[in-house]
């Protein structure tokens, strides 16, 4: 069925009711993965896009023992794609900001808001093996071991690699994360 | 234990406290309890990364999605052509046909002209076969050529057609062609033999199939006769 409806372009009832099942489960979390690797508009692209080949080939999907693990490397090669594509850019100028304030302002009197902007902002500059990582667990809540799998890593090296980013965010947070 | 011996031990630690911070699991291991008595540094790690990762955890948790998303699936499914499947079928049946016809058009002399074999007995069929298809690849893939993928498959459909209409009138038993793909003729070794030529030489020595090199050829096949030309 979904062979056939891919084929056409257009979706039956059910292959849309399914659509809608997937985009609800997997959706937010394909999103936060992805504005971690590009940029907010291009993470809402790469999501628009993995659906919709996720829809073209819902028997495939169908077959995969971790539905969630097939869409993520999806996303991930998409999101590959399209930097490699790109120039690397540098952070927009808020976000370094942002960071910048992290370090060195005073952990005291900040609003929830300011708190957050500011953890994300540290995670943004966390190098992107590091960052990868810590989305994928914090996030998208994968055990390391799915997360190696996805990233074809060893497992040690995806503990390691959250440890060294645990110790950094430590390091460039301060108390910040204590109150 | 010096600092250097407690660093490497640290390093050991590391998954289990990753682990711990993560909330993966919740308490450490009775050996990771004798390794915090002493490692002040490991201690702190344990005590303070929880903390971490539960506000980071808030602070990255997914936003809403647009609302609008579904509906950007479905046009761009509506705006995609389909992928194009090249499945073993496909391809088959995509060589076949471009194979037969530029056979048609350059391999096949006799097409049109006062040299095409002369049949003995009329045709019993109309079409072009499997069989003959299967023989038109054979011969494309033995001539060593490989221009298929440059020919529209209009194009070569229409040659085939074209070329069915014209052997209806002339060619002999069983299909358009004097001869089936089994008929093995002009064969490389047998490793090289593509398929639908599948008989030893030994087998061509002593049927006397036609051969198709040189400039004519004379074979009988179901008691007709056909010669023609092929230069």
């Amino acid at each position: 069925m979904g062979v056939r409806s891919g084929l056409r372009g257009r979706l039956d009832a059910d292959e849309r009711a399914e659509l809608e099942g997937l985009v609800a489960e997997f959706g937010p979390r394909l999103l936060a993965y992805t504005r971690h690797l590009t940029s907010p508009q291009d993470a809402e692209d790469v999501v628009a896009e993995v659906f919709c080949r996720a829809a073209q080939n819902f028997g495939a999907l169908r077959r995969s023992a971790r539905p969630d693990l097939y869409l993520l490397t999806a996303a991930r090669n998409l999101c590959r794609d399209g930097l490699r594509r790109r120039r690397p850019q540098p952070l927009p100028p808020e976000r370094i900001d942002q960071s910048a304030s992290a370090r060195d302002g005073p952990p005291a009197g900040l609003t929830r808001d300011e708190t957050r902007r500011r953890l994300r902002a540290a995670v943004a500059e966390l190098p992107a093996p590091l960052r990868e990582v810590v989305v994928l667990r914090l996030t998208v809540g994968l055990r390391f071991e799915d997360i190696a799998g996805l990233l074809g890593l060893p497992l040690g090296t995806a503990l390691s690699r959250m440890h060294t980013a645990i110790g950094c965010l430590r390091e460039r947070l301060g108390r910040l994360y204590e109150h | 234990m010096n600092t250097e011996q407690l660093g490497a031990a640290c390093r050991a630690w590391e998954p289990e406290l990753v682990r711990l911070a993560c909330g993966e699991t919740t308490e450490p291991s009775p050996a990771l309890h004798t390794h915090l008595a002493i490692c002040g540094e490991c201690r702190a790690y344990v005590e303070s990364a929880p903390q971490l990762v539960t506000k980071l955890r808030t602070a990255l948790a997914a936003g809403p999605l647009p609302s609008d998303l579904v509906a950007q699936i479905h046009d761009r499914l509506l705006a995609q052509r389909p992928p194009m499947r090249f499945t073993g079928s496909t391809v088959f049946r995509l060589v076949t046909a471009a194979a037969a016809g530029l056979f048609a058009a350059f391999l096949w002399p006799g097409v049109g002209t006062s040299r095409d074999p002369t049949p003995a007995v009329v045709p019993e069929t109309t079409r072009l076969t499997d069989a003959d298809a299967a023989t038109i690849v054979a011969v494309w893939v033995l001539s060593g050529c490989d221009p298929w993928l440059d020919e529209p498959v209009d194009a070569v459909t229409s040659r085939i057609n074209e070329v069915s209409r014209t052997l209806e009138r002339r060619a002999g038993a069983r299909g358009p062609l004097p001869w089936a793909p089994e008929d093995d003729w002009d064969l490389p070794a047998p490793s090289d033999q593509p398929p639908g030529a599948r008989r030893s030489a030994d087998w061509h020595a002593q049927h006397r199939r036609p051969v198709f090199k040189g400039t004519d050829f004379a074979a009988t096949r179901d008691g007709a006769a056909f010669t023609g030309a092929t230069s």
